[in-house]
């Protein structure tokens, strides 16, 4: 009957665990849906490098979008 | 010459017995271990000398006297006081973004956990060890020594040094038994599947981590909340960029500080009397048994997982065995076993960081309920 009582906290305390750590997860999506990262604004003197460096090799060329694809 | 001879019968020398002569030898091979191999120094080093010091004849140097050590064991250790400090400093020195990225891993830490029930059966059914002595040698397989220290001295602080130390051990043996199970639970396919980057997280979400966890962990499992809320707390201090000087405090000089306390203590419980018995060999080898089921656990839970994953989504079984907590050797182990088995093609150490940081929250909050059911 003790060990059967053992095995029952056992299995309670796995349980738990597993239901805390899922409904954090659920909370934390939740909360990274509704605040999500904010695209970060390109770096003025990174766009003029690139600008200038592709102007230099396609001389009339247009920057007109820089995306960093990581 | 007569007071010659009093004073040497009542030196230490006189009344050294065989058992102190061993745990000179225990306290020395920590020592050994923490210097050359690099084995949690900060903790073996404490541990091993406070070994020592426990184990001078009529010195009054050990926790379960009337001395220094006994003062701070039962004004630090019995009152819960040092492992939720050692905490807050360890929820300054996390970060959670790997987890915050990819939610799903929490469930990776949660499954990690398998070990410590494993072996809280195996204490109580096959070993005859109480209810209470089972769960904290079930609790090594955690692999956290905060919370093995925090759940131990109150269900049973007899046991503290024997734990402790296995606890310590174990994390600190992560490279070693940690890979063999990996190798044998997953295929080279399995090893070489490449997650890709986590999704960034917002700062505000990064701030509300820490608020919301210690709320509802706390809420669910109030015993857990020293662990939990200290962490929690620690964490906050990290996130929300307005407490630099606290932040450096609960990070550096605080942690360091309850570290040296702490450690001594603990090694301190290493008398030869409570320590040479046959139940401190079943202890360290319950707590291997405890380690290799929770590393098995994550593992075995991330490929069920993968089976409900499209291709593409599918996660590397691997980082399961990250949730045991030990942060963040595990998540370096599984790193280099994976990327030793695919020739450096695949890194996955921040993937990892995520089952193991959730790990840290497992353990806690099942030593919580631990506590909860078992400590009244």
């Amino acid at each position: 009957m003790e060990s059967l009582d053992l095995l029952l906290i056992c299995v309670s305390a796995f349980v738990a665990v597993f239901c805390l750590l899922a409904v954090l997860a659920l909370v934390m999506r939740i909360i990274i849906f509704v605040f999500p990262q904010k695209e970060a604004a390109a770096d003025a003197a990174m766009i003029a490098a690139i600008a200038l460096t592709v102007s230099a090799l396609y001389p009339g060329t247009s920057i007109t979008k820089v995306e960093e694809i990581k | 010459m007569e007071n010659f001879l009093e004073l040497l019968q009542r030196s230490g020398f006189a009344n050294l017995s065989w058992g102190n002569w061993v745990m000179f030898a225990v306290g020395g091979v920590l020592i050994f271990l923490a210097i050359t191999k690099h084995y949690e120094p900060l903790l073996l080093i404490p541990i091993g000398f406070g070994t020592i010091l426990a184990n001078l004849p009529l010195a009054e140097m050990g926790s379960y006297g009337n001395g220094i050590m006994a003062l701070i064991y039962q004004q630090g250790i019995k009152t819960e006081l040092l492992p939720p400090i050692i905490f807050l400093g360890v929820g300054v020195l996390t970060d959670f973004r790997p987890l915050l990225g990819r939610p799903l891993t929490f469930l990776l830490g949660a499954a990690a956990q398998f070990g410590i029930f494993v072996a809280a059966l195996g204490a109580a059914y096959l070993l005859d060890f109480d209810f209470k002595e089972a769960a904290c040698i079930g609790i090594i397989g955690g692999a956290d020594g905060p919370t093995s220290i925090f759940l131990t001295s109150q269900l049973a602080p007899h046991l503290l040094g024997p734990v402790a130390v296995a606890a310590y051990s174990y994390m600190s043996l992560v490279p070693i038994i940690q890979p063999p199970i990996m190798r044998l639970l997953t295929s080279t396919r399995e090893r070489a599947i490449d997650m890709p980057q986590a999704r960034p997280v917002s700062k505000t979400a990064v701030i509300l981590f820490p608020i919301v966890t210690g709320i509802l962990a706390s809420l669910a499992i109030p015993s857990s909340a020293p662990l939990i809320g200290m962490l929690m707390f620690g964490n906050l201090l990290r996130e929300c960029g307005v407490t630099e000087r606290l932040r450096k405090t609960a990070g550096g000089s605080l942690i360091d500080i309850v570290t040296i306390f702490l450690g001594l203590t603990v090694g301190a419980t290493m008398d030869s009397e409570h320590f040479l018995t046959h139940r401190t060999l079943l202890i360290l080898v319950l707590g291997a048994v405890a380690f290799s089921f929770s590393t098995a656990g994550g593992v075995i839970f991330a490929k069920t997982i993968n089976l409900f994953l499209r291709e593409g989504k599918k996660i590397n079984p691997c980082i399961g065995a990250a949730g045991v907590s030990a942060v963040p050797m595990a998540a370096r182990v599984v790193q280099k076993f994976v990327s030793d088995s695919t020739d450096g093609r695949v890194n996955p150490l921040m993937p990892a960081m995520g089952p193991n940081v959730a790990g840290v929250i497992g353990s806690a909050v099942a030593a919580g309920v631990f506590l909860t059911l078992l400590g009244g």
